[in-house]
């Protein structure tokens, strides 16, 4: 149960924080205190079991546990940061609200009910985001209702759609469900062309909740899509043509895309944010390879994507800080003044790029090897390894020297303020600010390098199961007759989740042999065995 | 069905608001078997707390709207439509699972929702339309799949509360800067999904 505990921590957190409104510090405390209540949830929920909800289940994961770590550590030290260089920007109530969004639709058997708890954290985050905005509503306004739904329609209709025919699908069938949801993919992750909508959302909310629009939420939607797509075509290993081909040529352009936008644009924000979409265009490969291995190294790129981009985003908030600008051309000497942030910025590039070995690297490696083949797969990683220049002009610019006294206005005078206790020690981490903010950008850029090589077991836990996998198949024509006798009504057992894997094959005559086994017959006459580890039941 | 026209024709914000609301409380029962009561009682639920966010957000809103562009006759056409073609393929098909209602009320729905999402220029609109194409989805799975299960009965009842908050806070926020609904932004089409 501490998986519903961490949903009821973040859920209550965030409702906490909006309710105590007139309160500026008491919502700045409860954001802090949810999110720490947070990562001591995460690190305790177990990597298997199941919690039943009616006929479906949420089922912890190794994946999931570490997504809520990583998150959860992220978004706490992302929330410190803003608040110690005074755009707190509502990091806190958006980022509880992502985690519990995640959490729930990361281990939802139901890829359908997953999905649509996706929108709603990526409708409320965008909500949460954009309400401080001052004047006038805009276009961004309206595409935190257009986007999440369009995208949320097509994957419904996608979804929906892989049900028609039961386990007998039909190829046509399946090339229809495989756009579908792969449209909703290209919306939902901004694919180039289609990248503006949420591009646009990128640019409109504060530096601090970017690496949520364009990390998180697009990430855990294009984990569901993934976990969807394996459990439910690559066992059916379809030939998909065309369709295929227009998926892998989008996310091949949007990786070269954005590593053009990157060497040109002049504004770090942007880099960043194409930085991010260039990383979604790898989950747009695994989804479109239709390959287990392919896809089990997507999902290890897209839980280190959100990492990365925060850290990245970190470096953002100081620069911006600082000088009052993100225009590379105008932060020249920063490296010099600000060593502990160009180290960070290092780290996040390695991270980001990937060092061969590395689990970041290997992982990409893979995705585009399997699902481009060589030669393009290697002309994708050379796509990413050229964006390199781009963080290399950064850093050129700031090892420039500078003839302005970088950062002044960041320094009160102390020796004139000559009072001393709680004022004094105010004044002197005010002062001491940037620094304190560098070593935040810094831990926010080991936590994914120490994953990447290693910590956590990220290659394994992308590699096990995924609760999607065990989405309720749907006969052709119903059985009346189930293939398995259920148990007598006297020894009470709870209906399990439909449909867990693996399905076991039941002897002629149907009766279940050990005394133990709790299979009974699903009203689909599916048979459904009860599911790994501990079982916990909510309301049925 | 006949919640999808009204909202599309009417050009008073409490019919929208009403229409509306009435939807989403009616379409969780068009499955047959029901939904297990945790999945209808969730459901239930998020609908009631949609149509209470949606109504509040509306209640200091001027009484009136502009109609849509092709003056909402046009746009009921359309949905009638949607309802028909949802009938008679319900006819054809031999692998649904759900009602005949389904289909057809699904079909009526979505389009509803896609035409005020992409062509209304106010956030109560908006929001009715993104409710009616959520719940129009929703029906068209029920009738490809069958009863949804509670998970789905979750995510629906989670995202319904959601985009009704979002549409509750955009119209919110148009008022408070414009008194008034409309957005002042150009028509969208469905070329500018965001």
């Amino acid at each position: 149960m501490t998986l519903v505990a961490f949903l009821a921590v973040a859920g209550a957190g965030a409702a906490a924080w909006w309710v105590a409104g007139r309160w500026p510090r008491l919502r700045t405390v409860i954001g802090v205190l949810a999110l720490v209540a947070c990562v001591g949830l995460a690190a305790a929920v177990p990597r298997t079991g199941l919690i039943v909800f009616g006929d479906d289940a949420l089922q912890p994961t190794a994946f999931l546990r570490l997504w809520l770590l990583s998150g959860s550590i992220s978004a706490l030290l992302l929330t410190l940061l803003a608040q110690i260089l005074g755009r707190p920007a509502r990091v806190a109530p958006a980022a509880l609200v992502m985690l519990a969004g995640t959490a729930a639709a990361l281990s939802l058997t139901d890829a359908a009910g997953a999905l649509l708890l996706i929108v709603a954290s990526a409708t409320l985050v965008g909500v949460v985001a954009l309400s401080d905005r001052p004047g006038r509503p805009g276009p961004e306004l309206v595409s935190v209702l257009r986007l999440p739904i369009v995208v949320a329609v097509l994957a419904l209709l996608g979804i929906g759609w892989a049900t028609v025919g039961g386990l007998a699908l039909q190829p046509t069938t399946v090339l229809v469900a495989f756009a579908l949801v792969g449209a909703a993919f290209v919306i939902g992750t901004g694919t180039v062309p289609f990248h503006l909508p949420l591009a646009r959302q990128g640019e409109a909310v504060a530096r601090p909740l970017l690496p949520l629009v364009l990390g998180w939420l697009p990430a855990a939607l294009a984990l569901i899509l993934i976990d969807w797509s394996g459990a439910r075509l690559v066992p059916l290993d379809p030939d998909l043509g065309l369709v295929r081909d227009a998926f892998l040529g989008l996310a091949l352009l949007t990786v070269g895309a954005a590593t053009v936008a990157m060497l040109l644009q002049q504004d770090l924000g942007h880099v960043v944010a194409y930085a991010g979409l260039q990383g979604l265009a790898f989950g747009l490969l695994g989804y479109a390879s239709v390959d287990p291995a392919a896809q089990a190294g997507a999902r290890e790129a897209l839980l280190l994507l959100p990492l990365w981009l925060a850290a990245l985003a970190g470096v953002l908030l100081v620069l911006e800080t600082v000088r009052g600008d993100s225009q590379i051309t105008t932060l020249t000497g920063w490296v010099r003044h600000a060593p502990v942030t160009a180290v960070a910025l290092a780290v996040t590039v390695v991270v980001a790029i990937g060092l061969p070995g590395s689990a970041a690297f290997e992982a990409r490696r893979s995705v585009a090897d399997l699902a481009l083949g060589p030669a393009l797969g290697t002309l994708a990683l050379l796509a990413v390894v050229a964006s390199v220049a781009a963080w290399l002009r950064l850093a050129w610019e700031g090892l420039r020297p500078t003839g302005t006294v970088w950062g002044a206005a960041e320094r009160p005078d102390l020796a004139t303020t000559g009072d001393a206790g709680p004022d004094r020690v105010r004044r002197l981490l005010g002062a001491n600010r940037i620094p304190l903010a560098a070593v935040l950008v810094l831990a926010l850029a080991v936590l994914p390098l120490v994953i990447s090589l290693g910590l956590g077991h990220l290659d394994a836990a992308a590699a096990g199961p995924v609760p999607v996998a065990s989405v309720r198949p749907v006969p052709a024509t119903p059985s009346p007759v189930p293939t398995i006798t259920p148990l007598p009504a006297a020894t009470p057992t709870p209906t399990p989740p439909s449909g867990f894997p693996p399905t076991p094959t039941p002897p002629p005559g149907g009766a279940s042999e050990s005394p133990g086994a709790t299979e009974t017959a699903a009203p689909t006459g599916t048979p459904v065995p009860s599911g790994p580890g501990p079982t916990s039941s909510i309301g049925d | 069905m006949a919640g999808a026209v009204l909202a599309v024709m009417a050009t008073d914000t409490r019919l929208t608001t009403g229409a509306t609301w009435a939807a989403l409380l009616a379409a969780p029962f068009v499955a047959d078997p029901l939904p297990q009561p945790l999945g209808l009682g969730v459901r239930l639920v998020g609908a009631a707390l949609a149509g209470y966010l949606l109504w509040t957000s509306m209640r200091q809103a001027a009484p009136l709207l502009g109609p849509l562009p092709l003056g909402g006759r046009g746009e009921a056409t359309f949905v009638l439509a949607a309802a028909a073609i949802g009938f008679l393929a319900d006819a054809v098909t031999s692998e649904a699972l759900g009602p005949t209602a389904a289909l057809a009320a699904g079909g009526a729905l979505l389009v509803a929702g896609l035409d005020l999402l992409a062509f209304a220029d106010d956030g109560l609109r908006l929001g009715s339309g993104a409710l009616l194409a959520l719940t129009g989805t929703s029906l068209v799975l029920v009738e490809l799949g069958g009863t949804p299960g509670a998970g789905l009965e979750a995510g629906l009842a989670v995202a319904t509360a959601a985009v009704a908050g979002a549409a509750a806070w955009l119209t919110v926020t148009t008022l408070g800067s414009r008194r008034e609904l409309r957005l002042g932004a150009r028509h969208g089409d469905l070329r500018d999904i965001g």
